[in-house]
């Protein structure tokens, strides 16, 4: 096997090219690789464990709060499975459990490799999960029984979110000591933004929360704030985070030097000053100042300028490697992921437009963007990285590749089908509400006739991602048995060996 | 990057500044506005029953498919459509301590449901108790169950808010008159619950069909012209 030198190992050969360090790594360089994994091995994987657990769960629930669009009297007559009641239990698993608690685990691991600082203790990361997750779960139940704020993403009482805010100061603490006590004074991309983004997330949930709860603030500055909070979190937190995760792993496996690190030095600071803005037009002719949302579109077409440069610094690193998307499981989610970022980019633009808006701005299509931003860009990115981090964690390579195409293919076609189809629900819903010939008594049942069959299609869609994410949990669970492959190659998803053949 | 932690601050803080404590300055000095003719203030604070039943709507989720929001005209018809006589503005708003503007309209409108004839009563002023009654119990009914005046409506229903009970003496004046397809059996009744009665009183409080400096109604002619 060893004699196909014309065909690039990937992974192998990506190993051995760290960012900033020389090209090929001496044994030496790789014992210092396995010892910084391994002081973080047992965090990581308790982090990304809870993750997929959370991520299962969400699956279940969205596809409830799905089928009772459908049929509203399922599951009705309880209280705590009312589908007011659920559809932000889902929300909040997706956006804390799922989506945070991964990328927690991801930018541990990159600050400990990025700053070649070993994890001091593991005791404070591992406790700090088991607040945030009992802190999570607590909130979650106090939804079921009512306690619900009614802002996106803040429907989680206040006591709740300090608790999921204390759980990550001691994660975020332990992931910022690295960072300070890295011997490297300069910084390189990922790391600029995986420091910001824990920073940033912390400001954010703290500034956010705090307005919500202070009981002398009432009238629509609760909807603003609420409003840039969710902006701020998906900006700031999970925008940043798989940015710079992409600047990390694309480099890593395709073994070639970032294109520009001008490009990405201007890249970072224009998406800084813009993350906190795009939030507010979803009020285009609303109840708050005009001027807040002229600036907020205004912002959101500016953000075309980093979407680009970003991507084009991406593209110019990936081109040449395309073959590689043939085996690298890594490259293939996390190109996927870049992908979206960039389209996404330009959907949020074409939201924000006072003529689109007046049709789309209060319907599914709004929801669809925010799946594509949290879903097809994020957590794409998200589950590149764990089939990269994993096997450094526990010294084995992932048991099946046919269950990590599984995976993809159905994370892609169903996160596909849910996108298209509440972009058309979202559309129709639209056309309806604007449609004034409609009498007004009449007028909510024809919304619901309307939104009727792409719905199904919806439903398609989380029912493909429920299966991936049941294949990918149960192979992380083989992974973490200790039940992987022994060997000195990665799993690819086809072996570059058998194309020799043809 | 020497100015990393300054710039990764100044970012943050630059956004925080200009959208919530610059709009908070202005936002928080709002006033409610006396009506001349009638000289009474408005908005004014819901009454003990309405801020509870702002809790229930809250507790249950309500916001997830119901916005309190009429745009303005620039965009859609919600004005024309009959949600409101006019654009809602910040001012209507002073008073609430959680805002239900939501992001999607699953269902309709509701933040002038409390001014909209739905029990068709045909009384010209919707705070008689003949009107507020009717729609009283047109709100009970649709709550108990939307398909019984809603028959395509994906509504769900929130039975759970009323007790279902065996009649003892007297039928209680609170029990709901439903169709026979939807009614109990004949020794039962169905009575709402507190919950229920306070999530009543507090939709049929909602109301922002009152003319403020900055947003003043609609012609009605115009409403009157597309309206159907």
């Amino acid at each position: 096997m060893s004699s196909s030198a014309t065909l690039v190992e990937p992974e192998k050969t990506a190993r051995s090219v760290q960012p900033s360090a020389p090209a090929s790594a001496s044994f030496a360089e790789i014992q210092v690789r396995s010892s910084l994994d391994a002081s973080v091995a047992g965090p990581v994987l308790f982090l990304f464990a809870s993750a997929l657990l959370w991520l299962v769960g969400w699956s279940v629930v969205h596809l409830i709060t799905t089928w009772k669009l459908l049929s509203p009297d399922f599951l009705a007559s309880y209280s705590f499975l009312t589908y007011g009641r659920l559809r932000p239990i889902a929300t909040n698993i997706f956006v804390y459990g799922w989506a945070s608690t991964a990328g927690f685990g991801v930018a541990l691991w990159l600050t400990a490799r990025l700053s070649r600082v070993r994890l001091p203790s593991v005791i404070p990361v591992i406790l700090g999960t088991i607040i945030w997750n009992t802190g999570l779960t607590a909130g979650i139940v106090a939804l079921h029984f009512g306690a619900s704020r009614s802002h996106d993403y803040l429907e989680l009482p206040a006591w709740s979110l300090w608790i999921l805010f204390s759980g990550f100061a001691v994660i975020g603490y332990s992931i910022l000591g690295l960072h300070f006590k890295r011997a490297e004074k300069g910084i390189f991309i990922t790391q600029a933004y995986v420091v910001a983004a824990v920073i940033w997330f912390a400001w954010t949930l703290l500034a956010g929360n705090l307005l919500t709860s202070l009981p002398w603030v009432q009238g629509v500055i609760l909807a603003i704030n609420n409003a840039w909070f969710v902006a701020g979190l998906t900006n700031y937190w999970f925008t940043a985070l798989a940015l710079g995760a992409i600047y990390y792993f694309i480099p890593k496996v395709t073994g070639r030097p970032i294109y520009s690190s001008y490009l990405a030095t201007i890249g970072f600071w224009s998406f800084a000053f813009l993350a906190g803005f795009g939030g507010l037009q979803r009020f285009n002719g609303g109840p708050i100042p005009a001027w807040l949302i002229t600036i907020n579109i205004f912002a959101t077409a500016l953000t075309i300028i980093p979407a680009m440069i970003v991507s084009l610094n991406y593209h110019k690193t990936f081109t040449g490697s395309h073959g590689l998307l043939h085996y690298s499981p890594t490259l293939r989610f996390s190109v996927a992921g870049a992908m979206a970022y960039a389209i996404s980019a330009a959907t949020a633009l074409i939201l924000s437009f006072r003529s689109v808006a007046g049709q789309a701005g209060l319907s599914y299509a709004n929801v669809a963007q925010s799946h594509f931003v949290l879903y097809a860009f994020y957590s794409f990115v998200i589950f590149g990285a764990i089939y990269f981090i994993v096997p450094r964690l526990v010294a084995r390579e992932w048991v099946s590749s046919r269950l990590i195409r599984y995976h993809f293919l159905t994370t892609i076609y169903g996160i596909g089908a849910t996108l298209v189809f509440l972009a058309i629900a979202g559309l129709f819903q639209g056309k309806e509400w604007a449609n004034v010939n409609i009498p007004n008594d009449v007028v909510n049942q024809v919304v619901a006739l309307a939104g009727y069959s792409p719905l199904y299609g919806v439903l398609l869609g989380g029912i493909l991602l429920l299966f991936g994410h049941l294949i990918f949990a149960f192979h992380y669970l083989l992974m973490t048995l200790r039940l992987g492959q022994v060997s000195d190659e990665p799993t690819l998803l086809a072996s570059p060996y058998a194309e020799e053949a043809h | 990057m020497k100015y990393f932690f300054p710039g990764i601050f100044g970012a943050f803080f630059f956004a925080w500044i200009v959208q919530i404590a610059l709009p908070y300055t202005s936002l928080s000095r709002l006033e409610p506005v006396v009506d001349p003719d009638t000289n009474q203030p408005y908005p004014y604070n819901i009454s003990g029953v309405a801020q509870q039943g702002r809790s229930v709507y809250a507790a249950n989720g309500c916001v997830s498919c119901h916005t309190q929001q009429v745009r303005s005209d620039s965009l859609g018809g919600d004005a024309i459509r009959g949600w409101g006589t006019r654009q809602s503005v910040a001012r209507d708003y002073i008073y609430e301590d959680a805002v239900f503007l939501g992001a999607l309209r699953v269902g309709p409108d509701l933040s002038g449901v409390g001014a909209r004839d739905l029990a068709k009563t045909g009384a010209e002023d919707l705070t008689s108790v003949e009107a507020r009654g009717k729609n009283a119990a047109w709100h009970y009914i649709h709550l108990y169950n939307p398909r019984i005046v809603s028959p395509k409506s994906n509504m769900p229903a929130f039975a759970y808010l009323f007790d279902k009970r065996k009649i003892k003496g007297e039928p209680s004046p609170k029990a709901l008159v439903l169709p026979a397809k939807f009614a109990p059996p004949a020794d039962y009744e169905i009575i709402p619950t507190p919950e229920a009665e306070a999530l009543v009183g507090y939709l049929l409080s909602l109301n922002k069909n009152h003319d403020l400096p900055e947003a003043k109604a609609r012609p009605v002619a115009a409403v009157a012209a597309t309206a159907p």
